[in-house]
């Protein structure tokens, strides 16, 4: 009995050793796929799981340039959904996609995209001065400008929310989550953007997606927005 | 037992010297700086890149300066250590004169090289001068 303090360390390195590949799989957990899988009956009869994938879009970016989900096909994205003039809690939200942005700007595979919810007044040099004023470039991350109904549209597909509404601050009510999507624009997680705790376990997301296959998992597939252009 | 002496008589000169009242308007203050203020210039202080200033600035901290934005808010060109400031900060009038003291205070506390505590007297004159310096209270 008085060798068991000796043996027992000695037996936590042998089971460590004896399985590595299980750990490294821990690390590696896939994370879930978000929204409902489209079950589509094939030609053999039998049935395929689809996955939804982002909606297309295209939007102004403050490079001049527009940008659309063709650019981002392959990489990893994190989008919000914001306005310059926001009183509330833009700021916050701004200041976590910078944290981002400064652990993974020299990561060609990651991509940030700010949306402006109020792009009547976020042209695309009022977004190109307040990009350089927050030490944010592209092509690591883009703020977005155009037609008001189709940003409102994303919000909705990427699991956040925005709308006109005279009674909030700034006159816009929308919600503070970033929408983590994988390289073939499924969603697989949305983060309270004025948490930095969250945004703690949204990079470690992240890392993740960056070590995962482009090809796990459900086929994708885009599904149209419900806008009228 | 020298050294108990010494605890002793060390907290006793930190009790003495210490203002009345201060970890109190310190310590509401900090409430309401979560409240009021921490979304724009974050929880440490910092601001926001060149959009937002850090509250470390010993410009911005003058009273003068710093009591007047918390209530009648800033718009228009800031000028702080060579960088220009662009943004607004809204108006609160919500906060009474106390509640100020106490953001102050804490911002003082938090932020300022040299720590130090206003009383309620001492903000309200100012909130007074606030009008009597710049009619358009533009801060």
């Amino acid at each position: 009995m008085k060798m068991l303090p000796f043996f027992g360390p000695v037996l936590l390195f042998l089971w460590s050793c004896g399985s590595p590949n299980s750990n490294a799989e821990k690390e590696l957990k896939h994370l879930p796929f978000m929204g409902e899988p489209m079950l589509i009956q094939n030609d053999q009869g039998s049935v395929d799981t689809l996955w939804p994938a982002l909606p297309a879009f295209t939007l102004a970016s403050q490079t001049g340039d527009s940008l659309t989900q063709l650019d981002l096909a392959g990489k990893i994205r994190v989008a919000d959904f914001f306005f310059t003039s926001c009183p509330t809690i833009c700021p916050m939200m701004s200041a976590q996609m910078l944290r981002i942005h400064e652990r993974f700007g020299s990561n060609d595979q990651v991509v940030l995209i700010s949306h402006s919810i109020d792009p009547e007044h976020d042209s695309v040099s009022v977004l190109a001065d307040y990009a350089e004023k927050l030490g944010a470039s592209a092509p690591g991350w883009f703020f977005l400008t155009g037609d008001m109904d189709l940003i409102f549209s994303l919000a909705d597909a990427y699991g956040s929310f925005a709308e006109k509404d005279p009674n909030a601050p700034g006159g816009f009510a929308h919600s503070g989550a970033l929408t983590l999507a994988d390289r073939q624009g499924r969603i697989r997680g949305v983060y309270d953007g004025t948490n930095p705790e969250e945004v703690d376990r949204l990079i470690l997301d992240m890392e993740r997606l960056l070590a995962e296959a482009p090809d796990y998992g459900p086929e994708a597939v885009p599904v149209g927005l419900d806008y009228a252009q | 037992m020298i050294l108990g002496a010494f605890l002793i008589l060390g907290f006793g000169a930190l009790v003495l010297f210490l203002p009345k009242g201060e970890g109190a308007t310190v310590k509401r203050g900090e409430k309401l700086y979560m409240q009021q203020c921490m979304n724009c210039h974050g929880k440490d202080g910092k601001g926001l890149g060149k959009l937002i200033p850090g509250l470390h600035h010993a410009e911005l901290l003058q009273k003068e300066r710093l009591i007047c934005a918390i209530r009648y808010g800033k718009s228009g060109p800031l000028e702080v250590d060579g960088q220009v400031y662009n943004g607004q900060m809204p108006p609160n009038f919500t906060l009474d004169d106390g509640e100020i003291r106490d953001i102050v205070n804490y911002v003082y506390t938090q932020f300022a090289e040299a720590p130090k505590s206003l009383d309620l007297p001492e903000v309200q004159d100012q909130l007074r001068n606030c009008a009597q310096a710049n009619p358009r209270l533009q801060w």
